[in-house]
């Protein structure tokens, strides 16, 4: 009988325990994955599953010509270790890619891209 | 998969195989200088050796220096990875005193735990809860086995270890089901979805090999363990289970490390 309580049990606690996806993933991102946006943004800010090592997680951001229009370095929320930004300064209409690598505190490399637009 | 992810996950495992070796004889065993000796150093190298090959697979052509650099003192990782090396420099230092001994592998479970996929989650000291004692408990467990083992095969106090082992190893079995099922939980989001694709294949082939476990453990406890002071033939046959105990827990390791590298389908 006890070991029914204990099965139930702990089934009933991995119900409720958090998720971490098993390495980091972009969650969301602003500006979102292939928006269009007006006015343009000051930065772009991403999201994760897990928290990032700031030392080696960055994004860079670049026109469709490949120019880098992301300013200064990208940093790791202090109050958030899920959330990673980069400021952009002022972005002229056109198409923009995001390209992001970022290892979680777990040690897994990750890395990715998306584009959005300014109008 | 690269030369390199093989090296470190090869490095993986023979880390933690060192950790249990480190529970077996700072807990159970009253083991010989030498083998303490070469446990330490395996213990110190490999945190070392990991990081280092974390820099090499993280680094482009001709940042290897600059990375790791990076890795060693502005991550979590290069930290829980020099402190283990110096946990087990002091456990070199400090065996004979087996409460500080003891103390020592626990800190160092508790750091291993730190680089956990849960530790990386939104419950981060949740997470980390959960995969010290899932490591903690398996570490017991495999490493009460091997001293068993040890001991019956030199024909010490192995049915003594055996013996006092018995409630430990079913606590341990306990604690190991309960967390096993929420570090499913915490790595996949959805314990059904996780049995899918290769990762489910891993996953159900290391609860065949527990549950296979659980069976020779059961002979033992069961069967021969009240026999192993009167027959030869109960010893041999315990010493076998006990064998293929302690190898299919090798496996289950093997596995388990598997697992932790990559995301579930």
């Amino acid at each position: 009988m006890k070991a029914v309580i204990g099965i139930v049990t702990a089934l009933a606690l991995s119900l409720v325990a958090p998720s971490a996806w098993a390495h980091a993933s972009l969650q969301r991102a602003e500006p979102k994955v292939g928006s269009e946006v007006s006015p343009p943004p000051q930065k772009v800010q991403l999201w994760f599953t897990e928290a990032l090592e700031p030392a080696l997680s960055k994004i860079e951001v670049k026109t469709a010509a490949g120019k880098l229009v992301s300013t200064g370095q990208s940093d790791v929320a202090s109050d958030d270790r899920h959330r990673l930004q980069v400021g952009v300064g002022s972005l002229p209409p056109g198409l923009y890619r995001v390209e992001w690598s970022v290892v979680s505190v777990d040690g897994h490399k990750t890395s990715g891209n998306f584009t959005f637009t300014v109008k | 998969m690269a030369g390199l992810d093989i090296l470190a996950l090869l490095a993986r495992m023979v880390d933690l195989l060192a950790i249990v070796a480190l529970v077996s004889v700072s807990v159970f065993g009253r083991p010989s200088r030498r083998i303490i000796m070469i446990v330490c150093v395996v213990a110190i190298v490999l945190p070392l050796l990991r990081l280092v090959l974390q820099a090499a697979q993280l680094a482009d052509p001709g940042q290897f220096a600059r990375i790791l650099q990076l890795v060693a003192f502005d991550t979590r990782y290069g930290a829980v990875m020099l402190a283990r090396a110096v946990l087990a420099v002091l456990l070199l230092l400090a065996w004979r005193q087996r409460p500080l001994a003891i103390a020592l592998v626990l800190i160092d479970i508790a750091a291993l735990s730190l680089l956990g996929h849960g530790a990386a989650s939104s419950w981060p000291l949740f997470g980390a809860i959960v995969l010290g004692l899932h490591i903690g408990a398996a570490c017991l467990w495999l490493g009460g086995m091997a001293t068993a083992l040890f001991g019956i095969v030199k024909r010490q106090d192995g049915a003594a270890v055996l013996r006092g082992f018995a409630p430990l190893g079913l606590a341990c079995v306990a604690v190991l089901i309960v967390t096993g099922l929420l570090n499913v939980q915490i790595a996949s989001g959805d314990i059904l979805a996780a049995f899918a694709g290769g990762y489910g294949v891993v996953l159900i082939a290391k609860l065949l090999c527990f549950t296979a476990m659980l069976g020779l453990a059961a002979v033992n406890r069961f069967a021969l363990l009240r026999h192993l002071d009167r027959t030869g033939t109960a010893a041999h046959r315990a010493m076998l289970a006990l064998a293929g105990e302690t190898i299919l827990g090798a496996v289950v390791i093997v596995l388990a490390v598997l697992l932790s590298s990559g995301p579930p389908a």
